[in-house]
């Protein structure tokens, strides 16, 4: 399986002369094509800065993020803005659809975006609600959705123009247990039926339990890593995640 | 930290907030002291040719017109201001909540009004003292005056004026931010951001059907007036502006939804690009202020039509003026021996005239309105109740009244021995006598019979006059004059003369006034010159100046709406740059936002005034006034000056505020 995106060494450090807070510090990892990779880890840790940066959002004070091979530092004005459009697709936690335009809208311009063929726009909207359960709500408006239509819609957008990696930041923040659990659902099909390759961060165990491989961050640096077994059942990985989410806040009661 | 201080940074930090606020009230107090100065001004004064009742009479004007801006400028400015304070209720919430005490948060609104109060007033006084110096200039161009005395002053008045209006306006302002901050729950104020406008689904289906009538109201009465505007009567006149007012609000209730179908329903250009974004915005838009736009377009229909009517009319008197004045001076000489009059005064001819000509007129009870009107004397009597149809008319004979049209430039009459001709610059009355000349109505004079030589009345002047409206000259031929049974009297002596020169013409009328006008009435053209000049002077100021307040008003209203719009859309332009659309792309999206939302009403505005002063032009012409090219080319630059100011202004608020 190739490597799809490759973070070596990532610095990030927040304020001025005197007074620097490291949010990432020298840290590492790879996600191969078709995973589905959980980012875990307490408020502060360091997970949406590093999301921030995979997704040139922001940028690293020293080390490397790699996609594909590219480092996106290298990246510059219109090839930064093709590289969004053709290489990622975003779930944000409070959804961001234009509340101006239908769902169908929303979801065909991560498409025109790019310059697509106005015929097969509707054709790929189709398969991709299809897939997701909102061949109802496509001609609404986001207000007259509930929040788990939204975020599916969110991420029918972020996965219609199969994006190298989907970036997913919190994306049941928002939502209660039942649709958080249609949407993760959703999620798993996406990594499972288009082979869509998935890095989330979530603080939310049974969100993570729908991941493949799961990354713990603590301080700016990986603190541990699971992999979900081959014949595992989701119960079960769900349990581990829960142990290790234990021990990480263990140590934090022992300093104290 | 103080509160002036407070105060001071939360005006530097919301600069692009401002821009527009603070735009609006330097232009509102330019615009309200150039024209309450530019009355007092020594220019002014040489406009009207040194009358005092005429310059007295325009500031009156121009100050009764001023309460009216005032009114305006001050619904402006408290509109503006709410956006602004819509916009802070987060903060000044936040500062109750860290314990600061209303009264205090008050004092910060305080300082605040008195800072933007205090530099509006400073440049916008400034800038008013230099724009009233340049109008001064281009009055004496439009009149065609001397600009040897110009000089540079600054008119008290004007200035107290000013600062009366504005500092009240000034002090609403404060007391109502200051209600606001105290009335409202600190809940509301913490939370009143997020209470945005809720999107108005439209139901295109209505919207199409509503766009379709009002565009076809829109045609049928562009047609109506653009084309068959002369033959309109009065109710019909009144039918097309209720069916006109109508269909722009429903033009602009409907043309959201319509827009939005007919863009979606072509695939091609909607799925390409931005292009349903932009399009989502504009529609969205549109819908949620229909109301307002259609106002504003209305207010632009006025300002444009104001514009180019008020500068064509000056066109008009210019031309005019040459036309009714062919000569210096004119007099009705009630002496039957001019010369003996003139050397008794000491004002001999050959010491004042170039070159003139004396004609005697005569009149007799042969002569009357009466016996010219003939069958249609009830007629007129209904138009004119207070006429006496006996008087007597004057009487010329043919080749004297040719001698006149000679001096003044124009054709010989031509007619036969049993003929007659009425001279009449006075149309209501002409059309009534028109109608008898048609008929034929034979005039007996000392008992000969005399037919109309012509079907109509002679619409030219014989004493010069500014208003047309001159009794008229009988002309008859010479033989009838000339022959020993005449029964008419020669009662007085008609002279035209040119000067020798400005100075003499001028010591000959002061001595004539002396004499009174039981002697003499004597018409010149300096004198119609002046009576011209300050009534059009007093039209196109009061044009001007309400133009430019609605032109203002009008952008200024489309600026805070698109500024607060962009606040709400902010987060959809991060949206836009994660998706990956370029910053140039999502430029352009926003320019084209900001330039559709400027553009649409006065697309609307220009074509209700095409079909408007075609109208204008038709009944101008009918009364002698054409070439409005002119002033249309001049209202344009007006318009691009002040409102191409605040789509730029807003265009670069607009930017800061979505960050690209």
């Amino acid at each position: 399986m190739s490597v799809i995106l490759e973070v070596q060494n990532a610095e990030k450090y927040y304020g001025n002369k005197g007074n620097i807070s490291a949010a990432l510090n020298d840290l590492s990892f790879t996600v191969s094509e078709g995973e589905f990779v959980g980012i875990m880890g307490a408020s502060g840790s360091g997970k949406t800065t590093l999301l921030n940066c995979i997704s040139t959002i922001d940028t690293l004070s020293a080390g490397r993020v790699l996609i594909r091979d590219k480092n996106i530092a290298d990246l510059k004005g219109k090839e930064l803005d093709r590289f969004r459009a053709e290489c990622l697709g975003f779930i944000f936690q409070d959804f961001n659809l234009l509340d101006t335009m239908t769902a169908r809208e929303n979801i065909a311009l991560a498409l025109s975006v790019r310059g697509e063929d106005a015929a097969k726009i509707d054709d790929r909207i189709g398969d991709i609600a299809g897939l997701l359960g909102i061949e109802d709500v496509l001609d609404k408006f986001p207000y007259e959705m509930s929040g788990g239509q939204k975020q599916r819609v969110a991420a029918a957008r972020a996965v219609v123009t199969d994006p190298e990696l989907v970036l997913a930041d919190e994306p049941t923040g928002a939502l209660d247990s039942r649709s958080s659990k249609a949407l993760m659902e959703s999620l798993g099909k996406l990594n499972s039926e288009r082979n869509s390759t998935i890095l989330m961060v979530t603080h939310d165990t049974f969100s993570a339990s729908y991941a493949g491989r799961i990354l713990f961050i603590k301080d700016g640096q990986i603190f541990t890593e699971i992999v979900k077994e081959e014949k595992e059942s989701r119960k079960d990985f769900f349990r581990r995640i829960v142990d290790v989410t234990t021990v990480l806040g263990g140590e934090l009661d022992e300093i104290v | 930290m103080r509160s002036f201080d407070i105060a001071l940074k939360n005006i530097r930090k919301s600069r692009s907030d401002y821009s527009i606020y603070f735009f609006t009230l330097i232009l509102g107090v330019t615009i309200f002291y150039m024209f309450n100065a530019v009355g007092t001004q020594g220019m002014m004064k040489e406009a009207m040719c040194s009358s005092n009742a005429a310059v007295q009479n325009f500031v009156k004007v121009i100050g009764m017109v001023s309460v009216a801006v005032a009114i305006i400028f001050g619904l402006l400015i408290i509109y503006a201001n709410n956006f602004l304070i819509k916009r802070r209720k987060k903060e000044f919430g936040i500062y109750m909540l860290l314990g600061m005490s209303p009264s205090k948060v008050s004092r910060i609104l305080l300082y605040e009004t008195c800072i933007v109060g205090f530099f509006s007033l400073v440049i916008g006084i400034a800038l008013g003292v230099v724009a009233s110096q340049c109008l001064s200039v281009i009055v004496a161009k439009m009149f065609v005056m001397d600009l040897s005395d110009f000089r540079f002053d600054i008119s008290g008045r004007a200035l107290v004026m000013t600062l009366l209006c504005f500092i009240g306006i000034y002090i609403v302002v404060f007391l109502l931010n200051k209600r606001s901050v105290r009335k409202n729950k600190l809940i509301d104020l913490l939370t009143a951001a997020k209470k945005s406008e809720k999107t108005v689904l439209r139901n295109t289906g209505l919207s199409v059907i509503l766009f379709v009538i009002s565009a076809a109201c829109f045609i049928y009465v562009w047609i109506r007036i653009g084309f068959f505007g002369e033959d309109l009567t009065r109710n019909g006149f009144l039918a097309c502006i209720v069916i006109g007012f109508v269909s722009t609000f429903m033009f602009f209730r409907s043309a959201g939804g319509f827009l939005q179908k007919a863009c979606s329903s072509c695939n091609s250009f909607y799925r390409r690009g931005l292009n349903a974004f932009v399009v989502r915005q504009f529609t969205s838009g549109i819908g949620t202020s229909s109301i307002s736009m259609a106002v504003i377009s209305l207010l632009l229909f006025l300002a444009l039509l104001f514009f180019s009517t008020g500068f064509s009319i000056r066109n008009y008197v210019n031309t005019r003026l040459g036309n009714i004045t062919p000569v210096d001076i004119t007099m009705d000489l009630f002496s039957l021996s001019p010369e003996a009059f003139f050397e008794e005064n000491g004002i001999p001819m050959d010491e004042w005239a170039a070159d003139h000509i004396q004609i005697p007129i005569s009149k007799g009870s042969d002569v009357t309105v009466s016996a010219l009107l003939g069958d249609h004397e009830a007629e007129a009597t209904e138009n004119f109740r207070m006429a006496d149809w006996g008087a007597m008319v004057g009487v010329m004979r043919l080749s004297d009244y040719n001698m006149i049209e000679d001096m003044y430039g124009r054709g010989r009459l031509r007619m036969e021995d049993d003929e007659y001709a009425f001279i009449l610059d006075f149309d209501l009355l002409g059309e009534i006598v028109n109608r008898s000349l048609e008929e034929g109505n034979v005039l007996t004079v000392s008992g000969t019979e005399l037919h109309p030589a012509y079907d109509h009345v002679i619409p030219e002047c014989v004493l010069m006059s500014g208003l047309e409206a001159n009794l008229g000259i009988v002309v008859l031929p010479d033989r009838v004059l000339d022959s020993p049974d005449c029964t008419l009297e020669v009662v007085s002596n008609f002279i035209a003369a040119n000067y020798l020169s400005e100075e003499a013409g001028d010591r000959m009328t002061g001595i004539l006034d002396e004499i009174g006008e039981n002697a003499v009435f004597y018409t010149t053209k300096k004198s119609i010159r002046t009576s011209s000049i300050s009534i059009t002077v007093i039209i196109v100021f009061v044009v001007l100046y309400l133009g430019i307040v609605f032109v203002i008003s009008s952008a200024a209203i489309i600026g805070l709406k698109m500024l607060s719009d962009s606040i709400d859309s902010a987060s959809h332009f991060t949206i836009l740059r994660n998706i990956g659309t370029s910053g140039p792309e999502r430029k352009k999206a926003l320019f084209v936002r900001v330039f559709s939302f400027f553009m649409f009403p006065l697309v609307i505005a220009i074509l209700n005034t095409l079909a408007g002063v075609s109208f204008v032009k038709g009944f101008m012409s009918s009364i002698g006034m054409i070439n409005m090219g002119q002033g249309i080319v001049l209202s344009l630059f007006i318009m691009v000056l002040i409102y191409g100011g605040y789509f730029l202004t807003t265009y670069e608020g607009c930017r800061k505020i979505v960050g690209i």
